[in-house]
């Protein structure tokens, strides 16, 4: 218990900290942001609380930024990623059974299932995301593209660290 | 009424939910603007701090290729100096202060936070109110154009590079002097447009473009860019002219902040201007 109380500490600030300083600096013909950061609050356990869930996204969110200097978007985006986690999400890893996913990743849920979980959850973010700018900015096909390429980016990004788990996390 | 209680505490994760949303809701439409931003002031301080410890680590992989654009830059201004020019006739060039008095100063900076992958880009660097930086003042690398200071705080500002929606800069074509104003429309870093250049002068690639001098920002003749292609609306009368820029903005490190003497007297004159033309 402890342990994964620890291991999802350790897996947040590893990642919001590569998010700030690596991967917010990829440049990817200005149309696509990988957001790898959002696997924090998808990778956390099916049993936890919805509030404390709604809190930990919303403060990974800010972090990020405040450090990109970017005005709420990522806040709002990544609370808006773990209610429909809580609605949809856990129901998606589960498949309705009552079992609980202490750390849902590609050894503990079965790969379609859990490539078509993050794919979900990645395009509802981005979608978020891009509204938002374009209501800031306001350029419809600019943002679609962004939008639908985002999604493919992050997920081909979140799957492939997956497969770079260890596999003792079984 | 227990029944109501028992409801709320059912769905209490909806309440916060919408709370939290409320609230980043709130940030961004209080932040949208970026000349406005809380954000970039308050983000200073503690962002600053941490990026500008991260920079110092950085700064050693980039030592080589700054070295050879500083050594580049030392071998232009050299090329510049008096000493470098032979006296051809018999007038002698006599330097006097009453003639000659210094209109634009350079402070010397470090980027601390760049970013080039947004809509909206902006700029950290390492000088602040205390080293005599205030908003407005025109910001230059060795490369060429950067942007304008837009936020200063003690030992920190925010740059609006040209890679910003609502940056505008005054330009001019070497060749034949025409003026222009350069934009960015979002997307490629290494490209911005030069809008306003009718369509009666020719153009041609790699035409050199540098800054016009009209603006009070910035010295003319800093370097910009090259006309990469041409294109123009059907009936418009004007250019829409995309540029290579000289700048490469996704490798920013040191820049010059430059201080206009003259920019108080200027700005006081186009105020009595404007103020004289309204009687």
């Amino acid at each position: 218990m402890k342990n994964l109380v620890l291991a999802n500490i350790l897996r947040f600030v590893v990642l919001i900290l590569l998010q700030i300083l690596l991967l917010n600096y990829a440049y990817m013909g200005g149309y696509m942001l990988p957001f790898l950061y959002i696997l924090a609050v998808l990778m956390l356990p099916t049993r936890m609380g919805k509030v404390p869930m709604l809190l930990v996204a919303f403060a990974a969110g800010a972090l990020v930024d405040i450090f990109c200097n970017i005005p709420g978007f990522h806040t709002f985006s990544c609370t808006l990623l773990a209610f429909v986690r809580i609605l949809v999400g856990n129901r998606m890893l589960t498949r309705g059974e009552p079992v609980d996913i202490d750390v849902p990743c590609i050894h503990t849920v079965p790969f379609q299932q859990f490539a078509g979980y993050l794919f979900v959850m990645t395009l509802v973010y981005c979608v978020a995301y891009f509204l938002l700018e374009a209501f800031s900015f306001g350029n419809f096909w600019w943002m679609l593209l962004s939008m639908l390429l985002s999604t493919v980016v992050t997920w081909l990004l979140m799957l492939v660290c997956q497969l770079l788990l260890p596999k003792k996390q079984r | 009424m227990e029944s109501l209680f028992a409801f709320l505490k059912k769905f209490d994760y909806v309440f916060v939910f919408l709370l939290l949303e409320i609230g980043a809701l709130v940030f961004i439409s209080q932040n949208s603007n970026y000349q406005g931003s809380k954000l970039v002031s308050a983000g200073n301080a503690v962002a600053g701090r941490c990026y500008g410890t991260v920079h110092s680590v950085g700064d050693y992989f980039g030592l080589r290729r700054e070295n050879e654009l500083l050594a580049a830059e030392n071998a232009r201004l050299r090329a510049e100096l008096e000493s470098s020019y032979m006296h051809y006739d018999r007038r002698q060039f006599v330097h006097n202060d009453t003639v000659y008095r210094q209109r634009y100063s350079y402070t010397e900076a470090q980027v601390v936070k760049n970013s080039w992958s947004q809509q909206n880009n902006y700029i950290m660097i390492n000088k602040g109110r205390i080293h005599g930086i205030v908003p407005d003042m025109a910001v230059i690398s060795p490369q060429g154009i950067v942007g304008v200071v837009v936020h200063a705080t003690a030992n920190f500002a925010t740059v609006m590079p040209v890679l910003h929606s609502n940056s505008r800069n005054s330009v001019k074509l070497t060749r034949t002097s025409t003026n222009g104003s350069l934009v960015w429309e979002g997307g490629d870093f290494r490209y911005a447009t030069v809008v306003d250049i009718p369509t009666t002068y020719k153009l041609y690639k790699n035409d050199t473009i540098v800054t016009s001098g009209m603006a009070n920002d910035f010295p003319e003749g800093v370097m910009v860019g090259f006309v990469e292609s041409l294109s123009s609306a059907q009936g418009s009368g004007f250019y829409n002219v995309k540029v290579r820029l000289a700048t490469e903005f996704n490798k920013l490190d040191h820049v010059y902040i430059i201080d206009n003497h003259f920019k108080a007297e200027q700005d006081s004159l186009m105020r009595l201007t404007q103020k004289g033309e309204e009687r």
